[in-house]
């Protein structure tokens, strides 16, 4: 599964560990985050994302 | 159509990215004081605790601005805007433009203490202090850092100092308790107990007079009187926005630039975001409405007719392993209902939610990470909920 790097912050976020602390399941692709949903680290909204390579 | 930038913070190259996003041709030119390509401010304090590497902080690759065709000038400090001739002034050059976005964010306040300017004395706002800080602490083995300020970054910061090895990390806050413009007394008193219980020293209600130490500093003193050991200060009062280069330039501010809703200043074609930026009489010093301004600068650029309508103040933070999420009206005068919940015998977790009527305005979340996301959402939307419904939302997470 794809991972995608916050382009403000650097943080990665990795389907493959979710984002329990926001109530993200493990093995939740970028694409099925909640529009809503933002970088635990920075605040950065879904669309500050790239994939990483 | 030739846009120059100041700054290459989070405002600056998120302008920098949606202008080129939208318009591929123009010229755009970077203008920044840093000598590092952009990093992560917000990972400083990893850096600092030595959880990163430096190489993690700068995830832009060397050759971005160049794929991007934009010019990026580091260590080009801006010493005036002429806007008579649309000049940016530099260091021997002059820079022309048709339109200016002024990102140049905030420096470190420096409090006014005597001796300040001795060496082992440090603000931590760049990657270059983060860098001088976790050299200094090795080169000289520090074993007594004090810390003055006891707000986010301060707190933040003293975990850090810990985490790098430093026995003794002192926390210096003139105000009688910890956050205070985040917490309320209740929940300042619930966090000073578990950092206290964690090692973190901790001074309330305590100012520091004066610095001391022959060729480096040794020690401080306070107003009381009382003077400790330190080989180690970092100096953590808030930040200032960067307006120094602004004098003469007829850009009017107050205590940032003052922006309009299209993000203008008070001078055609120049703008401002971020740190720097005043609007309504707010200045947000943090990263999400940073994010919101950006497409409206954009916007602004290229003819659009966005307009920014504010941010709802939220903050996380997370020092000694513990969550605080304080969101929106979390101090509310008096009027509005308040419901608040302590959740543990030992006082360590708090929970409290502001209503305004029947909508959900504000929230102190202490301890239970896994509320914060839903708290914050809901304080964004202003959630209409009872007070019986909120409290048993609250009772199922305890």
């Amino acid at each position: 599964m794809t991972k995608f790097r916050c382009t403000v912050c650097g943080y990665i976020y990795d389907p493959e560990m979710g984002d329990p602390d926001a109530g993200i399941a493990p093995g939740t692709t970028f694409e099925n985050l909640p529009d809503d949903w933002t970088c635990p680290v920075c605040g950065a909204t879904k669309d500050m994302f790239e994939v990483e390579s | 159509m030739r846009t120059a930038i100041i700054g290459n913070g989070v405002a600056g190259i998120t302008v920098a990215r949606l202008l080129r996003e939208q318009d591929a041709q123009s010229d755009l030119d970077v203008f920044t004081r840093e000598t590092f390509p952009y990093y992560a401010r917000p990972q400083l304090i990893e850096l600092l605790a030595g959880a990163i590497r430096q190489e993690a902080l700068s995830f832009y690759p060397q050759d971005w601005y160049e794929r991007q065709r934009m010019g990026v000038h580091y260590g080009e400090t801006v010493h005036s805007i002429d806007p008579k001739t649309k000049e940016l002034v530099l260091g021997g050059t002059r820079h022309a433009f048709d339109w200016l976005v002024i990102a140049s964010g905030s420096d470190a306040f420096r409090p006014p203490i005597a001796h300040a300017e001795l060496p082992g004395v440090f603000t931590l706002r760049t990657l270059a202090d983060a860098l001088a800080i976790k050299d200094y602490a090795a080169l000289h083995g520090c074993e007594n850092a004090l810390v003055v300020g006891g707000g986010l970054l301060g707190l933040e910061a003293a975990h850090a100092l810990r985490r790098i090895g430093i026995n003794h990390v002192t926390v210096l806050e003139h105000n009688l308790r910890l956050l205070p413009r985040q917490l309320d007394a209740e929940g300042a008193h619930i966090l000073q107990r578990i950092l206290a219980s964690k090692g973190l020293g901790i001074e309330l209600g305590a100012s520091c007079r004066s610095f001391g130490g022959d060729e480096r500093v040794e020690k401080f003193l306070l107003e009381d009187g009382r003077s400790f050991p330190a080989d180690l200060v970092l100096l953590s009062a808030g930040v200032r926005p960067a307006l120094d280069f602004l004098a003469g330039s007829g850009i009017a501010i107050n205590k940032g630039i003052l922006s309009d809703d299209r993000l203008q200043t008070n001078i055609p074609q120049v703008l401002a975001l971020g740190d720097v930026a005043e609007w309504q009489g707010k200045i947000w010093g943090i990263i999400p409405p940073i994010l919101d301004q950006a497409p409206v600068v954009v916007s602004t650029i290229l003819g659009g007719d966005r307009s920014y309508q504010g941010s709802v103040a939220s903050n996380t933070l997370k020092v000694l392993g513990v969550d605080l999420l304080v969101a929106g009206v979390a101090q509310p005068s008096p009027g509005n209902l308040c419901e608040v919940r302590v959740a543990n015998e030992d006082r360590q977790t708090y929970i409290k939610l502001v209503f305004e009527g029947v909508h959900l305005v504000g929230a102190i979340c202490l301890g239970y990470k896994k509320l914060q996301a839903q708290l914050n959402r809901w304080v964004a939307e202003k959630k209409q909920m009872t007070v019986a419904e909120a409290h048993a939302i609250v009772d199922q997470n305890l």
